[in-house]
């Protein structure tokens, strides 16, 4: 009987039953690969720390004799210290690294080149670590050669003072140390007699010594280390690297958000189909009762068909999620080393088991009213006996002004708004999944945005290739000199510009105890004018023992606004007043900026990190940066947003295919539903439809009255998922943002995008998909009145 | 006298897996501007179609038929839906109405649909006709009754009310007093009569003597075709009523009924 049943319901409600199939198949398809996705790039990110070697602790080092003598004699003495090794790189801007006579991309000015690490940090190609790299080859990270346009076999350029090296590419290697885009740190692995052969022309301010220290407990070794004196130019904790492959788990984070919308979705869609499957078999059902079958198997032959129906699905979400998760970790098989992670069958299994059994449960209650309607209601189609049910309530006789069409479209939806709760949670759910990572993509492409990386609100951001000369003793002097130089050249060639840099000095910051000094980066505007200090709270420091800090430094040092804390700067220890806190996403979001009264000091070590321009003219900004370009090509220009995404790597891009496929898939989603719904609608209201064709209703009229009702629950979904998505902005700046150090960045919504294109694009296809739908009320009989309920 | 309906040879034939049934079989008549025109037959002889076939609401299989001069079978899908939403008024065996709606909103739905009644001044006339009818029909108590809330005979009133608020030029009614008890069905015939009287053409399928007893004319119908045409002449009251079902009845059995 239940194969009978199961054959009969299939092929009655078909356009039903395939919606439900394919909506179960794609939450199946996103739950399995989201999931499954996030467990394997952790546990990959664990195989590469772990198959990596990394170290607990990072520093990297300028060769200057006391420094490097400091941390030597440290690490020989220290009992904190369970492994320490370190290994020299040479540092070569990038003017000295071409391919083709162009500059090969870097994320930060400059390419490190060292040997093959021997004792750790190691770098692998084709899933396997290189140990040897023999004369004349070079193994760059993917993130290199995918910016630089760079293949195997391609040559590239490198000169270190009087030395020219042709080197081949023959390894794109995977670099959990400093593979990512998001560190800003790129090497190049070279064999031992090209590497000498640079390096032993290299000015001794290009050579630079990393530390990797490895420890069983991280506290003494921090303490031991900040009662050192020494300039690092970068330095971290091993636990950090993880994090830099943070875009990487966003992306899956977002598509488990998908699958459990999706799954509401399916929800939603099964409840109103189970409701309606048995509404048309009330008097089945009451004849099963009325002969004694027990409503639990009555229940079970209505299960049977959706418990078929989400087999199938999550059969085929299960067999779709194995291509689809592939292409997930496509781009990641390039920067990450997977190991075996990718096996993760049992979990995409357990997931896709999981939609059945989540679909089970719903439709176990969804089929209740089988048990609690008795014999006779059910044979009186669901009559209770109440003879009184207030239905609309707006009325015709006093709506003059509206049309008949719209009157019955506004009072079928007062008369059973739960008809339309799943094109409702559809929508809703759709155009908020829409419009947060939009409104998240608006924000990280917004002018403003480059606040939030200390930059300021500048024009345009140059590199002039002379960065370099800017550090060590009389760079700052040689930077101002450059900077005054600049401003009168470019005057000449018409465009007037005022230029600043921001300097970054890493500094040790403590309130008390000098042994818990934190290592943080600082910055510092060379000239007046620029803050860089997003959403300040109090004032931007302006006397030379004023600073402003991060909130979250401020969070992690547990002091204010008006307290005072020690800061060292270069052999400098000095206390500074906090004029104020703001947010940045530099260092994930810790730092403090000086005033730019802070005499310049060429014993700390500090370096260039963005000379930014402002133009007097700033309606001509584009036209002016490609004149400059065209005058100074040696010279990089970048826009304040271009500049951050070769630093941090295009997150907009990430978040913006994140966005698209979203789109799609909710556009995709509410075609299904809509047609669902129409379709069901429709054959509910076919004795209606028939009443009104033999009253003079033109076809026209009718299929407007379904259209108007769709497009204006359509419409209501739309508004309230757009004020949800509102009310959510906030929650979504935190999630995408806080963890980057800015989780009160003001989300930049675009009006136009937000609030016309996609409700309209949603609302379209809604309409689109009605009028497709309900065309076939043509061939409603005018004389099929009977099936009026 | 001008015709309100002229049905010339009209078939209407019906092909079910490859069978052909003939339900009408040349079938023609004409029904007179105020008449009163019951059609009677025994089951399945094709009544309600004939019904449905002249009123436009199905398309006949050849032959043709005139509504007060224009050809329905020339007249396209669009026109023919104005057509039966201005000048035709339908009445229907099952008082089938929309169930979100009141009873007013019932029959005014017609009205406010028709593009003769455009504007919120004509609209206000309307609903005042509406309230006209339904307190002519002794319902105008459950104007803003939902429909579960009345009785049939009170439902198939409000029926005959939307049937008449475009002012229709003819009125065609199947069985309209089928599923009322006896009381019901006399109301509601008193309505028709009523109505007709105030110049509306009315033409209604009835098994009933009783109700076509009350009509000028009786057309008896059998396996498809027209077998008899009988003039009662105006109904003036029920004093003669008993003689009029009585010589009908007679006819009828003439007939084979």
């Amino acid at each position: 009987m239940f194969l009978r049943v199961l054959k009969k319901d299939l092929l009655r409600k078909k356009t039903m039953n395939v919606v439900l199939l394919l909506l179960i198949a794609l939450s199946a398809t996103f739950a399995a690969s989201s999931v499954s996705n996030m467990v394997t790039v952790n546990n990959a990110l664990d195989y590469f720390a772990q198959e990596s070697n990394l170290a607990d602790y990072y520093l990297i080092l300028q060769q200057q004799e006391s420094d490097i003598g400091a941390i030597d004699d440290w690490m020989a003495s220290s009992d904190a210290i369970t492994n320490g090794r370190s290994q020299e790189y040479l540092l070569l801007t990038e003017e000295k690294v071409t391919h083709d006579g162009k500059e090969v991309w870097t994320n930060s000015g400059g390419l490190s080149f060292t040997t093959v690490p021997v004792d750790g940090d190691y770098v692998f190609a084709d899933d396997k670590r290189i140990e040897h790299i023999a004369p004349g080859e070079i193994a760059l990270s993917y993130s290199i050669c995918e910016h630089s346009g760079l293949e195997l076999g391609d040559t590239i350029t490198v000169t270190s003072g009087d030395t020219t090296c042709e080197l081949t590419v023959t390894y794109v290697m995977k670099d959990m140390l400093f593979g990512s885009d998001f560190i800003g740190f790129n090497r190049a692995i070279l064999s031992e007699t090209d590497y000498r052969a640079l390096a032993d022309e290299a000015e001794a301010g290009d050579l630079r010594t990393l530390y990797s220290l490895s420890t069983d407990d991280m506290s003494p070794l921090l303490q031991e280390k900040n009662a050192l004196s020494y300039a690092a130019v970068y330095e971290f904790e091993g636990s950090l690297l993880r994090s830099t492959f943070y875009m990487e788990i966003i992306t899956f984070s977002l598509l488990i958000i998908v699958a459990v919308v999706l799954m509401a979705i399916a929800f939603v869609l099964l409840h109103f189909a189970i409701s309606f499957t048995i509404q048309e078999d009330y008097r089945e059902i009451g004849i099963m009762k009325g002969i004694g079958v027990s409503a639990a198997a009555i229940k079970g032959l209505y299960a049977f068909k959706y418990v078929c129906i989400a087999v199938v699905g999550a059969g085929m979400g299960f067999l779709a999620s194995l291509p689809f998760s592939g292409i997930l970790l496509g781009p990641l098989n390039n920067t990450l080393l997977m190991g075996d992670a990718q096996q993760s069958f049992g979990l995409r299994i357990v997931c896709a088991l999981f939609v059945v059994l989540l679909i089970l449960a719903f439709v176990w209650l969804g089929t209740h009213k089988v048990q609690k309607l008795t014999a006779i209601q059910a044979i009186r189609g669901g009559a209770t006996g109440e003879r009184y049910v207030r239905k609309g309530l707006i009325h015709l006789a006093t709506s003059t002004r509206i049309s008949t069409v719209s009157f019955l479209a506004v009072n079928d939806i007062f008369s059973g708004l739960r008809n339309y709760l799943s094109l409702t949670v559809a929508l809703v759910l759709g155009i908020t999944l829409v419009v947060l990572p939009a409104n998240a993509a608006n924000t990280l492409k917004s002018d403003g945005l480059s606040e939030y990386f200390a930059l300021g609100t500048p024009d345009v951001v140059i590199d002039n290739k002379r960065y370099d000369t800017y550090v060590g003793a009389g760079g700052l002097q040689r930077l101002e000199q450059d900077m005054q130089e600049m401003e009168e050249e470019f005057a000449q060639q018409g465009v007037a510009l005022t230029l600043d840099m921001r300097y970054q000095y890493n500094v040790k910051v403590y309130v008390d105890d000098p042994t818990t000094a934190r290592h943080i980066v600082a910055t510092h505007y060379m000239r007046e004018g620029e803050t860089g200090l997003a959403a300040l709270e109090g004032s931007a420091p302006h006397l030379g023992n004023e600073i402003a800090m991060t909130r979250m430094e401020m969070e992690v040092l547990g002091v204010e606004v008006g307290d005072r804390v020690q800061v060292v700067l270069g052999s400098t220890d000095r206390a500074y007043l906090i004029t104020g806190s703001y947010e940045n996403m530099i260092n994930l979001g810790l730092g403090l900026t000086f005033s730019t009264q802070l005499p310049p000091d060429s014993e700390a070590f500090g370096e260039p990190a963005g000379m930014t321009g402002t133009f007097v003219d700033r309606d001509a900004v584009p036209a002016q940066i490609e004149q400059l370009k065209e005058a100074y090509p040696s010279y990089t220009l970048w826009t304040a947003r271009e500049f951050i995404t070769s630093s941090i790597g295009d997150i907009y891009g990430t978040i913006t295919g994140v966005k698209n496929m979203i789109l799609v898939l909710v556009f995709g989603v509410n075609l299904l539903v809509v047609m669902l719904l129409s379709k069901t609608l429709l054959a509910r209201n076919r004795g209606e439809i028939a009443l009104l064709k033999s009253l003079g209703f033109a076809n026209g009229a009718l299929v407007r009255w379904q259209v108007t009702r769709m497009a204006l629950v359509a419409v209501a979904a739309l508004v309230v998922g757009l004020l949800l998505a509102s009310a959510l902005n906030p929650a979504m700046v935190r999630l995408t943002f806080g963890l980057m150090g800015a989780p009160n960045i003001p989300a930049v919504i675009e009006p136009l995008e937000t609030f016309v294109l996609y409700p309209a694009l949603l609302l379209a296809g809604t309409v689109v998909a009605v009028f497709l739908s309900v065309l076939s009320l043509r061939g409603v009989d005018k004389r099929a009145f009977d099936a009026i309920e | 006298m001008t015709a309100a309906l002229e049905a010339k040879n009209v078939c209407k034939t019906y092909v079910v897996n490859k069978r052909q049934n003939n339900v009408l079989r040349n079938v023609s008549f004409d029904v007179e501007d105020g008449e009163l025109v019951a059609v009677m037959g025994p089951s399945g002889s094709g009544k309600t179609t004939l019904l449905y076939a002249v009123s436009g609401m199905d398309e006949v299989t050849s032959g043709s038929v005139g509504f007060y001069g224009q050809e329905l079978t020339q007249v396209r899908a669009k026109e023919m839906a104005t057509l039966r939403l201005d000048s035709m008024g339908f009445i229907f065996q099952q008082m089938y109405m929309l169930k979100n709606l009141t009873i007013a909103d019932n029959i005014l739905l017609p009205a406010f649909q028709s593009k003769k009644n455009r504007g919120t001044a004509k609209r206000r006339e309307k609903s005042a006709y509406a309230h006209e009818l339904m307190y002519r029909m002794g319902i105008a108590e459950l104007a803003r009754n939902d429909i579960t809330e009345v009785s049939g005979g009170q439902l198939q009133r409000a029926c005959i009310c939307r049937s008449l608020i475009n002012d229709p030029q003819m009125v065609f009614a199947d069985e309209p007093t089928g599923s009322l008890n006896k009381q019901a069905s006399n109301e509601v015939m008193d309505q028709i009569v009523t109505l007709n009287r105030a110049g509306t053409t009315v033409m209604l399928v009835t098994h009933d003597i009783r109700v076509a007893a009350k009509c000028d004319r009786v057309l008896y119908l059998i396996d498809g075709s027209i077998n008899g045409d009988l003039a009662l002449g105006k109904h003036e009251g029920d004093h003669t009523l008993k003689d009029r079902e009585r010589r009908l009845n007679n006819w009828l059995l003439d007939k084979g009924w």
